[in-house]
């Protein structure tokens, strides 16, 4: 018997369209996977399983849990349900814990609210849970706070949460996404030993196709609030029958077309950088000890190259990119680009800063909402004045260039998508014709398709103008399409460097190794393409 | 305009009779404010005279027109000062965050911040004279550290962002960023507290006036209204009530136009509606 039974699960909200006859059922003791891009639904779909839908939507169809429809209960069963029949995971667990409150008691809580338990009996299960998921007595004392924790300690704590009154539905909603490659490795092992050991049902869902492939017995396919396709993976993953999963597996495998164009002069050459943080004292007297972020870094970057840099996070990545944005001092060692020093502060000649541009990882948060498309895009004209007709007739070729149209100068920045907003941060590093175009974690927030374009895009930018890239990620697929060489850092320091596919076919440090045995991969025997 | 929130409209309408008033008394008045007419004193609120008479026969209505215009003058000159150096600093030492600067400037204000405003607005107009003038200036410094701390917090969570490092990258230096990134970004943050620093301006000229260290007679005043009708209190009840619900109710509506600005403005708490 299915532990859960969605029939024709639809939903509008304010009369807009989210979800259409959507139906699946869930048995104990496997993994549902539910993938789709942003906007197709998958989120929605486990809210409205919770019933906790936002103001103004509309639900039909019917979800039967133990001969009981869930849509029916009224809210005061639906709460006994929540979290004891049903438990959630989050994907930011920065922000899914209490800051004020200890992990013991969050974990307790559940058990206490549910009645299920009096306090003291409460923390003894909490104990119990957070053994389960790895955070062992002597190291995470049930009195240890959140903002002790490391993301993925975190994200323990909230499975523990979610796993404490023994929920027999448990739903992931992108898990691991926050979470650096490792990390994620551990949290999916941790996930599916749960499923096995408790016989729940879990419902996880992802953009992530590998992450689903390792981990999910029977998969659905989201397009626009409707399920296209669903099956058991493997099989699924090998046929490809409906359109979509066929596009979704060539965005998520895609290798722009480029060629190598590095030469062998120099353009920006990093010299033994180091970058010191002082921490709060921890005495009156004495010095204050302070964080190596970048410890001795050097690295060489030819003109027309693709670089990759790669690490988890707190590796110094983002410390060493602002030390050559020219943000930031560095303490010892040398920054050179052209050959002429780079320095922060305003001691950096206009000129030499127009040689490098950043595009940044959130397309959300990189343009000032109240500026228009055309003023956004000649920021970087500060650096070179021109006269506002030379300037607009830039932006418009700049524009033109990353596929936008030229009267799109005069929207404001909301009026566009994640993708397209990835575009104009592109035209913006642009316009000024830079050397370097240092792109910090710049696809990561997008979808997989939309990933896919905007690589094409850079690679054929590339090509044209003759840019050499700084490629900065966490996600090791990204890397290996696009750059020709990678630098692995790791604790401030690089561990390996060489040829882009010479790394990743054989990884000589173990901190290579491990990050790529912990990168989910589809196997791939199910990529063959099927005999027609 | 739909879906703006009721208290918005109360508040605005509120405001907006008050600021009708004052701008129409420099027109037109029922009846000078200057002329004593002995004979009409104390009089009961009539057709004659809407809200009555005082004790020295001048109209009640047209001394609350006059007195709104010194009471918005004196809390908009007021803010406007507030703002003019709170605004300033805050965006200094946002720039500076975690420096020397940033630390002397929020520092300082912590220092105008522990005086109560009213004690030393009275010592200031005790050494400088009792004048309008004077109260401006209290009620301005006590308003700087406002701004100043309102500007900071906005402006801190904004240098965290990307546009601001995008800009960094242009080569644009701190105070070009402040004023063409950061200050835009937080206008509406500035205007809500506005609003509610003007109804406390409004409240402090009123305090001061009540114990006659604001404007000076013959220019009236609705403190020194209520100072006057305090002795006449029972036999004349109109003289206090007239010019209480005056203060009242431009404070009320100030309020409920800054909370239902808030509402509008500040995106945190429209994603919250």
């Amino acid at each position: 018997m299915s532990l859960i039974d969605v029939q024709n699960l639809s939903l509008d909200i304010h009369g807009t369209p989210i979800l259409r006859d959507v139906s699946f059922t869930l048995q104990a003791g496997q993994v549902f996977g539910l993938v789709g891009e942003s906007g197709s639904g998958k989120s929605m779909t486990s809210l409205a399983l919770m019933k906790l839908l936002p103001e103004g939507a509309q639900r039909t169809g019917s979800a039967v849990m133990d001969g009981r429809d869930l849509f029916a209960l009224n809210e005061r069963a639906m709460c006994a349900v929540r979290g004891n029949q049903i438990g959630m995971i989050f994907q930011e667990p920065m922000t899914a814990l209490n800051p004020v409150q200890s992990i013991g008691d969050q974990v307790a809580e559940t058990l206490v609210i549910h009645g299920a338990a009096t306090r003291r009996e409460a923390l003894r299960v909490a104990r119990e849970k957070l053994d389960r998921v790895g955070l062992d007595g002597a190291r995470f004392p049930l009195a240890r706070y959140p903002h002790e924790l490391s993301g993925g300690q975190r994200q323990r704590v909230c499975i523990a949460m979610a796993i404490a009154l023994r929920p027999r539905l448990l739903i992931a909603d992108e898990p691991t996404t926050a979470l650096d490659v490792t990390t994620q490795a551990q949290i999916l092992d941790l996930l599916k030993g749960l499923v096995e050991d408790e016989g729940m049902g879990m419902m996880l869902i992802t953009h992530d196709l590998a992450v689903v492939s390792g981990i999910a017995d029977q998969v659905a396919v989201m397009q626009q609030g409707r399920i296209v396709e669903q099956g058991p993976t493997e099989a699924l993953f090998r046929a490809r029958r409906h359109a979509y999963t066929r596009q979704l597996f060539a965005a998520s495998s895609h290798i722009p077309a480029r060629e190598a164009m590095a030469e062998e002069a120099p353009l920006l050459e990093v010299l033994d950088v180091v970058r010191d943080y002082a921490l709060p004292r921890r005495s009156l007297f004495g010095p204050a000890p302070s964080l190596r972020a970048v410890a001795g870094v050097s690295l060489t970057l030819k003109r027309g190259e693709s670089l990759g840099l790669v690490g988890e996070s707190g590796c110094g990545k983002s410390t060493l990119t602002r030390a050559i944005l020219g943000l930031e001092a560095v303490q010892a060692g040398e920054i050179r680009l052209d050959g002429q020093p780079v320095q922060a502060g305003r001691r950096m000649p206009p000129s030499l800063r127009a040689g490098v541009q950043v595009v940044f990882q959130d397309p959300y948060g990189s343009f000032n909402p109240r500026h228009k498309v055309a003023r956004l895009v000649a920021e970087p004209f500060h650096l070179a004045p021109v006269d506002a007709r030379t300037a607009r007739e830039r932006v418009a070729e700049s524009l033109d260039a990353v596929g936008l149209q030229p009267g799109d100068m005069d929207k404001y920045i909301h009026e566009f998508s994640g993708g397209q907003r990835q575009r104009i941060a592109i035209a913006r590093a642009l316009i000024i014709r830079p050397k370097l175009i240092v792109l910090d974690e710049a696809v990561s927030a997008l979808d997989v398709s939309v990933r896919s374009r905007i690589l094409d895009l850079l690679a054929d930018l590339q090509g044209r103008y003759g840019l050499s890239y700084l490629f900065i990620s966490h996600d090791l697929g990204v890397v290996r399409a696009i750059t020709d060489r990678v630098l692995v850092m790791k604790a401030g320091e690089i561990v390996e460097e060489g040829p882009t596919q010479a790394v990743f076919a054989a990884p000589t440090h173990a901190y290579t190794r491990q990050l790529v045995a912990a990168t989910p991969q589809i196997p791939a025997d199910w990529m063959a393409p099927e005999r027609a | 305009m739909k879906g703006l929130p009721l208290t918005l409209w109360i508040g605005a309408a509120l405001s907006a009779v008050f600021a009708l008033a004052a701008l129409v008394s420099f027109l037109w008045t029922p009846h000078p404010v200057d002329g004593m007419m002995i004979a009409s004193r104390l009089q009961a609120p009539s057709p004659a005279h809407w809200f009555g008479t005082d004790h020295f026969g001048r109209d009640i209505l047209s001394m609350i027109m006059v007195g709104a215009r010194t009471s918005i003058a004196v809390a908009v000159i007021a803010v406007g000062m507030g703002m003019a150096l709170g605004v300033p600093l805050g965006l200094i030492a946002a720039a500076n965050r975690g420096g020397l600067v940033d630390e002397i400037i929020m520092r300082g204000n912590d220092l105008v911040f522990a005086f109560p405003a009213l004690v030393i607005a009275i010592l200031i107009t005790a050494v400088f004279g009792p004048s309008a003038v004077n109260a401006i200036i209290a009620i301005g410094i006590f308003n700087t550290p406002v701004f100043a701390r309102v500007t900071r917090g906005g402006a801190l969570s904004l240098w965290t962002l990307d546009y601001i490092r995008a800009a960094e990258v242009a080569g644009k230096g701190p105070a070009r960023i402040s004023v063409e990134h950061i200050l835009p970004n937080i206008a509406n943050l500035l205007i809500v507290q506005g609003t509610i620093q003007f109804s406390l301006g409004i409240l402090a000229e009123a305090a001061l006036s009540y114990i006659g260290l604001g404007a000076q007679p013959p220019t009236p005043s609705w403190g020194r209204m209520l100072a006057e009708a305090q002795t006449m209190i029972s036999i004349a009840p109109h003289m206090a009530i007239i010019p209480g619900l005056a203060i009242v109710l431009t404070v009320l509506g100030l309020n409920l136009m800054g909370d239902g600005l808030r509402d509008v403005l500040d995106p945190r708490v429209r994603r919250a509606r």
